[in-house]
């Protein structure tokens, strides 16, 4: 099974870490969401596979799936990176963006004006929910919007006035909002 | 009080009154009262009194048991959503963070001696006040209209009772009757908010009595979403509504409530339905504070304090701050930044920078929705604008659908933000 379906298992790797550099990423992306939506390419990858999925280790891969299911989907709205990954693109950011440290209490303040729309119990209507997301979704998602990558004015001018610390603030406060 | 001393005591206070010196004064807690329970002081006392876990006692004065959102009060008109979906109680602020709700009206301020005298006679004492009294209506704004006429004409601008009264008169209209507004001039509560209005009663008319027409009197050349509105009144009530603006004479307008008349620039109409707007100022109580310059309270942008009493500040509508529009969304946005100031001021909590936010969505018709918002820094001279974006004409219906359900959602959102 291994050699027979190397292929769909590298389109399925490129699938799960769209952010590797590769000059085929992009195909390879089309070519591991394609394993979800292709009967063949479904067959190849799940055949004398058993049912069972133990998750994701590599908080790259979780990145990864999280900004890719959406293309898979038929409900794409409910998963929070559905805009980002429906345009393939997210921001390059500096990993040490991603690595800052929030400061809670900052964060607290800070939410508040999120707090005005986004409900604090984590429902979601009309509005996304945006607690207890992981940090680097919830930053990279900020970022996605702050340079204008992801599509909607109002959260475009939000993230727009807010710095690289008062992001990681605002992921630190909902991340553990639950 | 004298001005002079009041002076004194702006210039002098905020650096000799330090947070320390205020902790060390008594035993009891630092005091802060709040005057009105809408989208500025409900949130104010809610975020004061969260924040602080009891290290602060926060009063908040309130006369309606149920406050009905005077935001939303255009989609129940327009049958979008009933009376029931628009009441909140304020029984969690009392139950869940402790705050001292007392249903009364504040009928006085003594900035001197630090209290504010309720209408059943107790005064109550501050060390720190936040007004958030909303709107009242400048007196003789409109000619022949006064609130003894409201029933008549009714402005259905605060919510509740004149909403519903409003909406009934719309359903009682004859066939091939009028319908008429008198729209208030700039600056007023919800900017969008007569011209929503006239879109949900068309809505509503469109359906049940299609010949009825409807006479917009508008003392302003240009209005808020002027485009968005008028290009949905083209779309979905083709004929029906006369938009009057200020270039046609819609300024000079007059009412006679009793014989259920309009006249717009020497021409008189009869009509079933009358809704007046009048202009307006800061609701009662901040003047009697003595805190208002004209029909507004001036307001520090860093912080909402007033400008003329460090210990006074003033939320909402009421406030003169600069750019940001009157409206519900702005007023909450303004209660955390004054929030966070009050605390700061008297438990020594962390202060940080002011950001403003609004947004204003408007329903025009069935799953029509567009919407206007901007954020805002602190300046010296006033709230200033940084950013902001509006829906454009000729958007997807799909695009006009989300948007009217994220205002469903941010409707949630903010009601809980008050109440919840």
């Amino acid at each position: 099974m291994i050699a027979r379906a190397a292929a769909p298992l590298a389109a399925l790797a490129a699938f799960l870490l769209p952010n590797a550099a590769s000059a085929s990423t992009a195909q390879n992306v089309d070519a591991g969401a394609a394993i979800f939506t292709d009967p063949v390419k479904r067959h190849q990858i799940s055949a004398g596979a058993r049912l069972k999925f133990l998750g994701l280790r590599d908080q790259q891969m979780r990145a990864g799936l999280m900004a890719n299911l959406p293309r898979v989907s038929s409900n794409a709205s409910n998963i929070p990176e559905a805009e980002v990954a429906a345009q393939g693109t997210m921001p390059e950011l500096d990993p040490a963006i991603l690595t800052l440290v929030g400061d809670p209490e900052y964060g607290a303040y800070l939410a508040s004006a999120c707090l005005t729309c986004h409900l604090a119990d984590g429902t979601a209507r009309g509005i996304p929910s945006i607690t207890g997301w992981p940090t680097e979704n919830f930053v990279a998602t900020m970022h996605a919007y702050k340079v204008k990558l992801r599509p909607h004015p109002v959260m475009q001018m939000i993230a727009g006035r807010l710095n690289n610390e008062e992001i990681a603030a605002l992921a630190a406060y909902f991340k553990d909002l639950k | 009080m004298t001005l002079n001393r009041r002076l004194f005591l702006c210039a002098a206070g905020a650096s000799t009154l330090s947070t320390p010196a205020l902790l060390a004064e008594g035993a009891s807690k630092p005091r802060v009262i709040v005057i009105g329970g809408g989208a500025g002081g409900a949130t104010a006392a809610r975020y004061i009194a969260k924040d602080s876990n009891g290290a602060v006692d926060v009063t908040l004065i309130e006369p309606s048991r149920a406050y009905y959102t005077c935001f939303f009060s255009n989609l129940y008109i327009g049958g979008f959503k009933e009376m029931d979906d628009l009441g909140h109680t304020y029984g969690a602020l009392a139950a869940t963070y402790g705050i001292n709700v007392v249903h009364d009206w504040a009928v006085d301020v003594d900035r001197d001696a630090k209290t504010v005298s309720l209408a059943s006679g107790a005064p109550l004492p501050y060390d720190k006040l936040i007004l958030s009294p909303g709107i009242d209506f400048v007196e003789g704004a409109v000619e022949g209209w006064s609130l003894a006429s409201q029933n008549a004409m009714p402005h259905a601008y605060k919510g509740g009772t004149q909403a519903e009264l409003l909406k009934a008169q719309v359903a009682a209209m004859p066939a091939g009757g009028t319908f008429a507004m008198v729209a208030p001039p700039n600056p007023y509560r919800c900017p969008p908010g007569p011209y929503e209005r006239i879109s949900m009663v068309a809505h509503v008319l469109n359906k049940t009595n299609p010949t009825v027409k409807i006479i917009v009197a508008d003392p302003k050349p240009v209005f808020s979403k002027m485009a968005l509105f008028q290009e949905g009144w083209l779309t979905h009530y083709p004929g029906m509504i006369d938009w009057i603006g200020e270039d046609f004479g819609g300024a000079n307008v007059s009412v006679n409530p009793s014989e259920m008349t309009i006249t717009i620039d020497g021409e008189t109409a009869q009509v079933d339905a009358c809704n007046v707007i009048p202009a307006m100022k800061a609701g009662h109580i901040a003047d009697l504070a003595g805190v208002t310059v004209g029909n507004w309270a001036p307001v520090n942008a860093a912080d909402m304090s007033s400008k003329v009493d460090p210990d006074l500040y003033v939320l909402g509508d009421a406030a003169d701050q600069g750019d940001m529009p009157k409206s519900a969304f702005a007023a909450n946005s303004q209660a955390k930044v004054c929030a966070n100031a009050v605390r700061s001021a008297l438990t020594g909590s962390r202060v940080f920078p002011a950001k403003y936010a609004n947004t204003c969505w408007s329903l025009i018709g069935k799953d029509d929705g567009v919407k206007v918002g901007a954020s805002y820094k602190a300046t010296d001279a006033k709230i200033a604008k940084v950013d902001g974006f509006i829906s454009s004409p000729g958007e997807s219906p799909d695009l006009r659908k989300a948007t009217y359900e994220e205002s469903e959602g941010w409707y949630a959102g903010i009601v809980a933000d008050m109440f919840s």
